[in-house]
C-alpha cells in the first residue's frame, strides 16, 4: 500500500470537507475534555478515599485505674482484634503536650493536675465504606475491661464517603455517554464523507481499487480527527488543571501519561467511529 | 482473451441479457451495437464482473466468473480499462491526478507514475492540460482524460461504454481516432454504442444486440 498516497488522501479529505471536519474535531475535543475532567474527578475521589482510609482511627480512652502492665495488656488485646492495623499509646503527659501544641495554652496554669486521660489511637485496616465493620470493631474494644470510652467521629466521614461513591458512579456513567457520543460524532462525519464521495468511490472500485485502498484514508481521517480533538482536549485539561491545582491545595495534577492516554483514546475512538461508518455505509 | 458462454443476467424489472455467447481476441476491435436498453452495458458489466451471470460464465484471461472470489475482482479490473459515457472523472483532482489514480491503486512508484501518466496524456493529446481540473476542460477533453486513465496501466482490454454518446460528431470522431490508435498498438477494444452509422465507417467486428439477445 502506498503510504504517501494514503497520507495525501487523508489530508485532502480534511481540505475537501474542512467545515464538517472542524466541527467533528471540536466536538471530540469537547467530549474528551469532559472525559478528562471526569477521570480527574474520579482520580481525586479515589485519592480522597485513600486519605480517608489512612485517617480511619479510633481513640480509646483508658480508665485511670490501670497500671502500666495492664495498659500494655489492653493495648495488646486491642491490637489482636481483626481489622486493627496499628495501636499507638498516648500517655497523659503526651496528651497534655498535644493540648498545649494545639491550643497554645498552658494546661496546668489553671488546673493543679493533668485531667487528660491516657489513650490508645487505634488505626484501622478497613476501608471507610465498611461502616458496619468499623462499628463492630469499636463495639468490641468498648467491651474490653479497662476501656473508659471509644470515640470516633465517622458520621461526617461516612457521609463524605457516600457522596464520593455517588460522584464516582455518576462519573463513570457520564464517561460511557461521552465515549458513545464521540463514537457517534466521528461515525456520522465519516458517513457524510462516504455519502458525498459515493460516485467517486464507485469509480475507484471500477478502476481496480481494493476495499482496503478505499477504506484506509477514511480510517486515517477518522483517527486523525479523534487525535487532533484529543490533543486539544489534553491541552485544555492541562491548562485548567494547572490553574485549579494552584488555587486548591491537595488536588491531583494531571500526569503526562494521562494526557498521552487521552490522545490515544481519541485515536482509538476516531478509528472505531470510522470503522462503524465504513462497515455500515461502504 | 474474453469469452462469454451462454450468459444470462436478469434484473428485478425483468430486463437483462439472455444466452449471450461472444468472444474478443487479443488485439481485436469489436463494436457491440444496439439501441438503448438492448443490454450492451450489461454485457460489459459481466466482463468487469460488476454483475455475475445467473447462468453461463465469463472468462477474462485467467479469471472465470464461476470461480472468481470477491477479493480477486479488483485485480481483474486492473487488467481492463473502462471508459464510460459520462466520463466519471474525479472532480476533486486535476487531470494528472485523475490519470495517476489507476497507478496509485497498484502502488506504482512516483517516478514511474509521472512517466506513465505523461505518456498516456500525450497519447490522447492532453499533455498541456495536465494541471487543469475536470470542470475547466471540454466534454471531449474529459473523455480523453478518461481514456488516458483507462490505458495508463496498459490493459489487455479496453471496454468503452458509449464513449461518444455525450459528444458532438466532430469531437466523437476525435475520440474514435484515439481509440483506434490504441487498438493498433495491440490493445483489444470492446466498444458498446447505439450509433451503428458511426461504427460502420471503422474497421472492426460488429456484433448486434437487441432485447438482451445477440442478433444473428
Amino acid at each position: 500500500m502506498n503510504i504517501r498516497y494514503m497520507l495525501k488522501e487523508t489530508g485532502d479529505g480534511f481540505k475537501r470537507a474542512w467545515g464538517s471536519c472542524l466541527l467533528s474535531i471540536l466536538t471530540i475535543a469537547f467530549f474528551l475534555t469532559l472525559l478528562g475532567f471526569l477521570a480527574l474527578v474520579s482520580a481525586n475521589i479515589d485519592y480522597f478515599k485513600r486519605t480517608l482510609n489512612e485517617r480511619l482511627q479510633l481513640q480509646v480512652f483508658i480508665a485511670n485505674v490501670l497500671d502500666d502492665r495492664e495498659i500494655a495488656e489492653l493495648g495488646q488485646h486491642i491490637g489482636e482484634i481483626p481489622g486493627v492495623r496499628k495501636v499507638s499509646f498516648i500517655s497523659k503527659q503526651m496528651a497534655a503536650e498535644e493540648f498545649q501544641k494545639e491550643f497554645g495554652r498552658e494546661l496546668f496554669a489553671v488546673l493543679e493536675e493533668n485531667p487528660l486521660p491516657s489513650s490508645f489511637i487505634v488505626q484501622l485496616g478497613v476501608a471507610a465504606e465498611e461502616e458496619g465493620r468499623i462499628r463492630q470493631i469499636a463495639g468490641r474494644i468498648e467491651q474490653l475491661s479497662g476501656v473508659d470510652e471509644v470515640v470516633y467521629h465517622f458520621q461526617t466521614l461516612f457521609k463524605l464517603q457516600h457522596y464520593a461513591q455517588l460522584a464516582a458512579t455518576v462519573s463513570w456513567i457520564l464517561v460511557l455517554f461521552v465515549t458513545l457520543g464521540s463514537l457517534f460524532v466521528v461515525s456520522n462525519n465519516i458517513r457524510l464523507v462516504i455519502a458525498a464521495r459515493k460516485p467517486i468511490i464507485t469509480t475507484m472500485r471500477l478502476v481496480g481499487a481494493t476495499p482496503a485502498f478505499i477504506r484506509t484514508p477514511l480510517l486515517l481521517e477518522g483517527m486523525s480527527q479523534g487525535m487532533i480533538g484529543a490533543v486539544l482536549a489534553a491541552l485544555l485539561l492541562y491548562a485548567v488543571n494547572r490553574v485549579l491545582t494552584g488555587l486548591v491545595s491537595g488536588l491531583l495534577a494531571v500526569p503526562p501519561a494521562g494526557l498521552i492516554f487521552i490522545v490515544a483514546i481519541g485515536a482509538v475512538l476516531g478509528f472505531l467511529g470510522s470503522m462503524l461508518a465504513i462497515k455500515r455505509y461502504l | 482473451m474474453v469469452e462469454l458462454h451462454e450468459v444470462r443476467v436478469t434484473y428485478a424489472n425483468g430486463e437483462g441479457i439472455e444466452r449471450i455467447t461472444l468472444s474478443v481476441a487479443p488485439g481485436e476491435l469489436v463494436f457491440l451495437v444496439g439501441p438503448s436498453g438492448a443490454g450492451k452495458s450489461t454485457v460489459l458489466k459481466t466482463i468487469y464482473m460488476e454483475r455475475l451471470p445467473a447462468e453461463g460464465h465469463v472468462v477474462v484471461g485467467e479469471y472465470n466468473s464461476l470461480f472468481i472470489k470477491k477479493g480477486e475482482i479488483p485485480y481483474l479490473r486492473r487488467r481492463i480499462g473502462i471508459v464510460f459515457q459520462d466520463f466519471r472523472l474525479f472532480a476533486d483532482r486535476d487531470v494528472f491526478e485523475n490519470v495517476a489514480f489507476t497507478l496509485e491503486v497498484i502502488g506504482a512508484r512516483q517516478k514511474e507514475i509521472k512517466r506513465r501518466v505523461l505518456r498516456a496524456l500525450a497519447d490522447v493529446g492532453l499533455s498541456h492540460k495536465a494541471r487543469k481540473m475536470p470542470d475547466e476542460i471540454s466534454g471531449g477533453e474529459q473523455q480523453r482524460v478518461a481514456i488516458a486513465r483507462a490505458i495508463v496501466n496498459e490493459p489487455v482490454l479496453l471496454l468503452a461504454d458509449e464513449p461518444t454518446g455525450n459528444l458532438d460528431p466532430e469531437t466523437a470522431a476525435g475520440i474514435m481516432e484515439v481509440l483506434l490508435r490504441i487498438n493498433t498498438r495491440g490493445t483489444s477494444i470492446l466498444m458498446a454504442t447505439h450509433n451503428y452509422e458511426m461504427v460502420r465507417r471503422y474497421q472492426g467486428r460488429i456484433i448486434q444486440i437487441n432485447n438482451g439477445r445477440l442478433v444473428a
